[in-house]
């Protein structure tokens, strides 16, 4: 009907935490989960989006309006995706990683690992095994002898302090 | 809460075939579960300046590894120093680029180079089995030497998309062979190659990309029209656009050092959606005499640049929407023609929004000493030079800011803009300074970055190495 009057459709979307968010549907169908709930007829009331907490939703979002807002034109649909990314820390990244692999929206996936991959560059083993919740399950000879076997991937690569 | 660790094993490898090589390895030492995980990385990048003396055998089990467990590998990149005498290594790449082959591989980067600075690349022949591989997209060849041998059998790679060589030496009837038999290349690009002549590209009726940069003593003919094309940059070369042709794709036109085979043809061309034209330093083009006119059918401009040492014969056609143009010119010994070139120039570009630099080629520091814009225009150098050169600008040009200011110079700058008694006043200046209505200082704010007016008495004192910029907004009085 709306799009009939020439109005753009606008969606409701629910957070996890139940927030609730307007945006208009031209910009959420860049999440494919979105647009086959459109497509099955949600679009009249709320759309639940059961993995994705309120903080995250508001950002996906800001970048769903921003990225819909640029013409065909890779190079700055690039360049807003790594303003937009700019300022995230590994958190929010990895909350937004999550997000888009729900969504579905693979311009956000790839740009959002692609920036997850640069902040993991040269940072030490203790800092990643922390910030990926990864298990040390090696013993110290083990571990030394593994880096050992790939020492030349330790050049320049920051120290532990807490091991 | 470590959300990522909720991420699936899909995720980790997106994440992991994101990484260089170096990172990827080094997650072995997370945990016993992540010691093999970058080892099944669909991309492999390989290089000898990593593995030093273990390269031979390390590339050799990784390589066996994806063989053996059958781990899907899309993309490979290698790279390492080969000189045409080391057999040994010859013998390995050979091999190991026959199981790149039969894993389906559909990305190879291959480089290598000669530790010896002395020796020039491209002795070493690239194994023919690289134009076997069928499922080949994507080609970089960095460093070989491709001939008879290369194309001895049959090229099989009909799906290949994208062809990049570099610091290749091959001979004109060997590139013709490849490019015929890959119909399908989209993106095509040659750097630096060596013995290449002619290049006749015709025949690709998909190529979207062409892009080819040689050196001055490498002289290559160029002709490539097909309608596909999107974007092409030539740098050193002589390019003959065929008579009539319609580049109703092209969106960015490039040309440096370029040669053009005429200029009739080419102003005969259309380009309905070039967006973009750069020509810098082209010959012959510069010299303003009546066969050298180019004229550009591109109604739908939105950026012209040039640079260049003599000022060009240049028109477009009618242009339908905002487009602007920044021009790079040396002035001359002789002010005079020079000027009425440029006033010709400026006219034919008057639909435009100019930017214009004057560069003074006199002195060693060859510094800029103007730059206009009918919106802008820079002043840096010598200010000696700027009365008689802007006497003679403003009569033929009304800009409305004057930008780049050497700071030290503000105040004379200022003084010579508003002197209205006094020394100073030749004839030429009475032509332009009555209808300039108003000059006024202005200083840029590097935080909120934006221009704010002042004063001379309120510039900051001049330091060295701290940037300042001011500029100039003119007001001139309608005529």
């Amino acid at each position: 009907m709306a799009a009939e009057t020439g109005t753009p459709t606008t969606l409701t979307l629910k957070s996890n935490d139940d927030e609730l968010f307007s945006v208009a549907e031209s910009a959420a169908i860049l999440s494919v989960t979105i647009r086959n709930m459109v497509e099955d007829g949600c679009a009249g009331g709320v759309i639940p989006l059961d993995n994705v907490d309120g903080k995250t939703l508001a950002s996906v979002i800001t970048y769903m309006n921003g990225i819909s807002a640029i013409p065909a034109d890779e190079e700055k649909k690039k360049s807003y995706r790594d303003k937009f990314l700019s300022d995230k820390d590994f958190e929010t990244l990895a909350d937004m990683v999550l997000a888009a692999n729900y969504l579905n929206m693979s311009c956000l996936m790839d740009a959002v690992s692609a920036k997850i991959a640069q902040v993991m560059e040269k940072k030490s083993v203790g800092w990643v095994r922390r910030k990926f919740g990864i298990e040390n399950d090696y013993t110290p000879e083990e571990e030394a002898a593994v880096k050992e076997e790939h020492k030349w991937t330790f050049e320049g690569v920051e120290t532990d302090d807490d091991n | 809460m470590d959300r990522i660790s909720e991420l699936s094993e899909d995720i980790l490898q997106r994440i992991l075939s994101l990484l260089s090589q170096e990172e990827a390895v080094r997650t072995s030492v997370l945990s016993k579960s992540w010691r093999e995980i970058w080892c099944t990385r669909p991309n492999l990048d390989l290089s000898d300046t990593n593995f030093k003396e273990e390269f031979l055998s390390t590339v050799e089990k990784t390589l066996q590894r994806y063989c053996d467990q059958r781990i899907c590998l899309e993309k490979f990149q290698l790279s390492m120093s080969l000189d045409y005498s080391d057999l040994k290594s010859i013998w390995f790449l050979e091999k190991w680029i026959q199981a790149l082959t039969n894993m389906g591989v559909k990305e190879f980067r291959l480089s290598i180079y000669s530790k010896d600075s002395r020796r020039t690349t491209g002795r070493v022949k690239l194994p023919s089995v690289v134009f076997e591989a069928e499922f080949l997209q994507d080609l970089h060849v960095e460093g070989f030497m491709l001939d008879r041998t290369t194309i001895e059998r049959n090229i099989l790679s009909k799906h290949l998309k994208k062809l990049h060589l570099e610091k290749v030496n091959i001979e004109d009837r060997i590139f013709e062979k490849i490019i015929t038999s890959c119909p399908l290349i989209e993106t095509l690009s040659l750097e630096s190659c060596k013995r290449l002549r002619n290049i006749k590209a015709n025949n690709l009726l998909r190529l979207k990309k062409f892009s080819f940069s040689s050196s001055f003593d490498e002289k290559c003919s160029i002709e490539i029209h097909p309608a596909s094309l999107e974007t092409i940059k030539i740098e050193y070369a002589d390019v003959s656009f065929p008579k009539g042709a319609e580049f109703h794709s092209l969106n960015s036109l490039y040309m440096e050092r370029v040669m053009l085979f005429s200029f009739d043809d080419f102003s005969s061309c259309k380009f309905p959606s070039l967006d973009n034209l750069v020509i810098l330093y082209c010959d012959g083009l510069d010299e303003s005499i009546e066969e050298s006119h180019v004229f550009i059918d591109a109604p739908n401009i939105n950026t012209f640049g040039y640079h260049g040492l003599l000022i060009p014969s240049i028109s477009f056609a009618t242009t339908f929407r905002q487009w602007s143009s920044t021009l790079f010119l040396f002035f001359t010994d002789d002010p005079s023609l020079w000027l009425l070139q440029l006033h010709k120039l400026l006219e034919s570009l008057s639909r435009s929004e100019i930017s214009l630099s004057i560069w003074q080629s006199v002195s060693i520091n060859a510094e800029d000493i103007f730059k206009e814009n009918n919106d802008l225009l820079k002043l840096r150098g010598d200010l000696s030079y700027f009365s008689p050169l802007s006497n003679g600008l403003f009569c033929i040009c009304r800009p409305r800011t004057i930008d780049d200011i050497n700071y030290t110079d503000s105040e004379s700058m200022l003084k010579n803009l508003m002197q209205r008694e006094g020394g100073n006043q030749d004839e030429l200046r009475q032509l332009w300074l009555p209808d300039l209505e108003e000059v006024s200082l202005e200083i840029y704010n590097r935080n909120r970055r934006e221009w704010d007016p002042t004063s001379l008495s309120d510039l900051p004192d001049y330091e060295e190495h701290k940037r300042i910029s001011t500029r100039f907004a003119l007001k001139w009085r309608e005529n």
